[in-house]
């Protein structure tokens, strides 16, 4: 036993050296400032949402963090990165005991919001110091809690349909403006093995982004979700109950991927990009799957988007676009060197680096004006996604499950997969979320 | 006549012998069948994974696979730390289960029945209802992030199931030795290390067994009290590496195929003794 | 023999120390839950006392929580009645067989035990995935295609896949110690079977499975426990969904707690559901003294 304790012991310093001569080697080239030696090391800890530093906004992310430390050579960051629901578990117990990370990324969801506007977490910024951001209206009001802001939006997401084109075109199939064309392509795709479109269901909300894109599908007036879900009146919403029986439609015809309820969020992106299905219904976020060098070069160089589809015969357009700003950062207000985790918190997102970096080299959605960071040379995924916003006139807010409270969300998250199985029926899923939103009004 | 009686007998016997070898092999299979599947995925390439085969032939075994999930997967580290936090749970584990068996099946003192049921309701409480009290506690204590918070914990679980295997073998044993020991003028504690100890061999490789088992890979617990990457567990591996790497799936299978084979290589070294510390265990209850 | 047997002094000095851990790991921690049960505590937000309104709120309207319950019986029942019996079965299978083979069937049939439940989870994901998945490739293949289900979406499919997911993982255990208990069967037994011509299903009748029993009793306390604490596989595999179809007590509160963030109800769910555990395992304790005396 003591033998192995030993030897442990040994090992693991062996390592811990190791990794000294490697960050040694590393940071060799970049010369120090002779100041800055004398300036005393701090420590602040980032927490983010993002495990994955080798693509899309990880890695973006990765490249802001690295530009702030050689910005801060006195500053140390200790960062821990997990993914969505361990994040969410580590958020709740750091909440719990008051132990904030300096900067963290936030969820800029009502849900995922309002425990740490309640608990007076984050630091209040002054919304005069981001004008030159040129952020997009809206954005910075996301994360704004009863008149403070506390926290700034990361990216600029929507709903849209994305496609494979080698796909459609090898099988004859037209780029979907429909639900009606989607249920066309799932019928042509029969028996190929392959399946129209990627959705997943086990990370359930995905269910409920692709059911509110559907409602406003069903209208021109963008807020009618909203103010359904705001006042628990979705029962007696008509526009509702068509969207999600649109939903029904498309699972009725073969559309989604049989597994589709089962199936997590890594599961639905990786039949898309493996060529198994030929569309995927997800958020912007997901552009940077354009220069993701893990995915086969056939599929890459051929993945497009599309507005959301249109829904026959009901009266929205693609002027109206759920837009909302889903992630975001915010620095703790209890930090040790607030001055630090505050040009941390500004560093993450400024537009010179930020918007600049991350949309010369597709990985972001920004939610600020990026015209002026265009090349010329995008992609035609940047390009269709860039056409989609522009054509956008009307924006409507967040996504059904993340209004209220964090109880709602999960009741309503669970209630989206339930009706997904057709467990329950449109008018029994609408009843539960009047329910649920009713309990959170209280 | 005898002589057909005894065929058919024979022929029955052979056909009997068959039908069992056919269910044990079928059930072998299918119990053994994760290890084939989790190595076949991990040399395929990722565009194989969601075709139409059961299996996939591994044409060209994707070998760096291996290479990328050793090098990014930090398996050595975390599984040195598993194994750190594992050998100090167990250790702690047997020693605490031997000095209360002992003090349960040999002591005589008055609340001792009460108390032992009171250690065994342990068996009964699910780890993961303590975990946020605790969370809350190790932050006071400033034991968040470092092993001990895992150690805790884990003992404290381990040790009612402990005493529970402890107290059955013990009471199974007789007591001349010992009574010999006492005239020789033994104390307590040697009695307990230098004479008990050696006898109940068995039980405590079902402890540790029991202990390994049960804390090798738990994952919440940890995800919850470490953060940083110095003490983060083998589990970890598979987890941050399913995080990391979302659209290389084969690596995935690689990473756990990689994290698999410690609890793997123990079982093979152990495998004498986990049979004969269970049968022992089990039966003497 | 008896002075120092009782000695005070030692007798502390051998109890109070591991007392202490299990306090420090488990009572003080429980001892706070309930506190924090009496509380309406939420994420970050003010703690107030309401004191016992959680558990009304459990025993009045918390139809999930008690679902969870009755999924563990569900899940035990499984346990007991199918698990159980097929590793005595294979247990003495495995005796049977006898030599060299005994020996790597029994290694065989413990891996699962072994591996890690996040890489089996992965493993039975991809198997029942109606869309690549396994089970239903061979169904087709095999002219069954009117079988192929979506295993872990189907609300009628789903809490049976749990099931058989949790027997399969734990069947080596079970197995191995059933397999102890019929090594455990002296030579001499077996002996004066074989004279009295005792064989097959009259010796497992009759001297077979009357000397199992204490072992069986062992096994099926510990299969009730494990029935009730059930987390990982569930967490990994379904959630507890879709809806609550497959939800269990543990996944549940963890559920409660970190994405309800009510901490507070929590906690009231993790002493109700320990009182629960306990209760079992005294009327369990109960039905065994009633059946020896």
């Amino acid at each position: 036993m003591k033998q192995t304790r030993k030897m442990a012991l040994f090992m693991a310093s062996m390592l811990t050296t190791m990794e000294l001569l490697a960050g040694c080697g590393a940071k060799a080239p970049v010369e120090t400032p002779a100041e800055a030696v004398e300036e005393e090391k701090i420590t602040l800890r980032f927490f983010s949402a993002l495990p994955d530093r080798t693509t899309g906004l990880g890695l973006l992310e990765e490249k802001m963090l690295n530009i702030y430390r050689e910005e801060h050579p006195n500053v140390i960051l200790e960062t821990e990165y997990l993914q969505d629901e361990p994040y969410k578990v580590k958020m709740q117990t750091y909440m719990q005991s008051g132990n904030m990370p300096d900067v963290w990324q936030q969820f800029g969801y009502g849900a995922l919001l309002e425990p740490v506007a309640k608990g007076n977490f984050a630091m209040e910024l002054n919304p005069a110091d981001y004008d030159d951001y040129g952020f997009v209206p809206g954005a910075l009001e996301t994360y704004t809690v009863d008149g403070k802001l506390i926290g700034l939006p990361r990216n600029a997401d929507y709903e849209v349909l994305y496609y494979n084109k080698k796909t459609l075109d090898d099988y004859g199939i037209p780029v979907p403006k429909t639900t009606d064309d989607l249920i066309e392509a799932a019928k042509k795709l029969e028996g190929t093995g392959i399946y129209a479109v990627s959705l997943t269901g086990k990370d359930k909300w995905p269910i409920g982004d692709v059911l509110s894109s559907l409602v406003l599908r069903t209208t021109t007036d963008a807020s009618v979700l909203k103010r359904a879900v705001t006042t628990a009146s979705l029962s007696s919403t008509p526009e509702v109950s068509q969207g999600f029986d649109e939903f029904i439609r498309l699972v009725d015809n073969g559309v989604f991927q049989p597994s589709f309820a089962s199936d997590d969020y890594g599961t639905a992106k990786n039949l898309f990009v493996q060529g198994k299905t030929a569309m995927y219904m997800m958020g912007s976020w997901e552009m940077g799957m354009g220069s993701d060098e893990n995915i086969p070069e056939e599929v890459r160089n051929n993945i497009r988007a599309v507005a959301f589809p249109l829904i026959n015969g009901k009266e929205g357009t693609d002027e109206q676009l759920a837009l909302w700003f889903g992630g975001g950062y915010a620095a703790s207000s209890s930090s040790k060197h607030p001055k630090e985790a505050q040009e941390l918190l500004e560093m993450l997102v400024k537009p010179e680096n930020y918007v600049k970096i991350g949309w010369e080299e597709q990985l972001v959605i920004p939610p600020m004006n990026y015209e002026q960071y265009m090349t010329g040379n995008e992609t035609p995924l940047q390009k269709d996604m860039t056409d989609i916003l522009n054509t956008a006139k009307d924006a409507s807010g967040d996504c059904l499950c993340d209004y209220h409270t964090p109880e709602y969300k999960n009741a309503s998250e669970v209630a989206c997969l339930e009706f997904a199985t057709k467990m329950i029926t449109t008018e029994e899923f609408c009843q539960r979320l009047d329910e649920a939103a009713k309990a959170a009004l209280k | 006549m005898r002589n057909i009686s005894n065929a058919a007998e024979k022929r029955k016997k052979k056909f009997g012998r068959l039908i069992l070898w056919t269910i044990l092999i079928i059930f072998a299979g299918l119990q053994f069948f994760p290890m084939v599947w989790i190595v076949d995925f991990s040399l395929a390439k990722d565009t194989q994974l969601f075709g139409s085969d059961i299996l996939i032939w591994p044409e060209s075994p994707q070998w760096q696979n291996y290479v990328m999930a050793w090098t990014n997967g930090h398996v050595l580290r975390y599984s040195l730390n598993s194994m750190f936090v594992v050998v100090c749970t167990i250790v702690i584990t047997v020693f605490f289960s031997l000095t209360l068996g002992y003090a349960f099946t040999r002591m005589r003192w008055r609340h001792s029945k009460a108390v032992l049921s009171f250690v065994l309701l342990g068996m009964m409480i699910p780890i993961h209802t303590t975990l946020l009290p605790n969370f809350l506690i190790y932050q006071k204590l400033h034991l968040l992030d470092t092993p001990l918070a895992l150690i805790l914990p884990y003992s404290a679980f381990s040790i009612p199931l402990g005493v529970f295997i402890m107290t059955g073998f013990m009471e199974s044993l007789p007591v001349s030795l010992e009574e010999a020991a006492v005239i020789d003028g033994c104390g307590v504690m040697r009695i307990i290390f230098q004479i008990a100890f050696p006898l109940t061999k068995s039980a405590v490789a079902t402890i540790a067994v029991m202990t390994f088992i049960n804390n090798w890979n738990e994952f919440i617990m940890a995800s919850t009290f470490l953060s940083t990457p110095t003490w983060k567990t083998l589990p970890f591996s598979v987890y941050e590496f399913a995080g990391q790497y979302t659209s290389r799936y084969a690596v995935q299978f690689a990473v756990m195929v990689l994290a698999s084979i410690p609890a793997l290589v123990v079982y093979a070294l152990l495998n004498e003794q986990i049979t004969k510390g269970v049968t022992f265990g089990a039966v003497k209850e | 023999m008896n002075r120092i047997m009782s000695d005070k002094r030692m007798i502390a000095c051998l109890v109070v120390p591991g007392l202490l851990v299990i306090f420090a790991g488990i009572v003080f921690p429980i001892t706070m839950s309930v506190y924090l049960s009496l509380t309406d505590q939420q994420g970050g937000a003010a703690v107030e006392f309401i004191g016992l309104e959680n558990y009304v709120q459990i025993f009045k309207a918390d139809k999930t929580f008690w679902r969870s319950i009755f999924h563990s019986l569900l899940l035990a029942i499984g346990l007991i009645c199918v698990q159980h019996p097929a590793c005595i079965l294979f247990a003495i299978l495995l005796d049977k067989i006898g030599g060299r083979a005994e020996k790597v069937f029994r290694i065989l049939l413990f891996i699962p035990c072994i591996i890690s439940i996040m890489v089996t989870s992965k493993m039975w994901i991809n198997i029942l995935n109606p869309t690549f998945g396994m089970l239903n490739k061979i169904l087709q293949a095999v002219g069954l295609s009117a079988l192929c289900k979506n295993w872990l979406s189907d609300p009628n499919y789903v809490l049976w896949c749990i099931i058989f997911i949790v027997m399969w993982q734990g069947f080596g255990y079970g197995m191995l110690i059933y397999y102890a208990g019929v090594k455990g069967i002296s030579s001499d037994i077996n002996e004066a079977c074989a004279i009295d011509g005792a064989q097959g299903w009259k010796k497992f009748l009759y001297v077979t499975f009357p000397l199992l029993i204490p072992v069986i009793t062992v096994n099926v306390t510990l299969a009730i426990i494990s029935a009730l604490k059930e987390m990982e596989i569930i967490y990994l595999i379904t959630d507890g969904g879709p809806g609550t179809c497959s939800q269990f007590v543990a996944n549940y509160l963890y559920q409660i707690a970190f994405r309800n963030y009510q901490y507070g109800y929590a906690n009231a769910i993790s002493v109700v559901f320990v009182i629960i555990c306990l209760f079992v395992t005294i009327l369990y304790n109960m039905a065994l003294k009633a059946r020896d005396a």
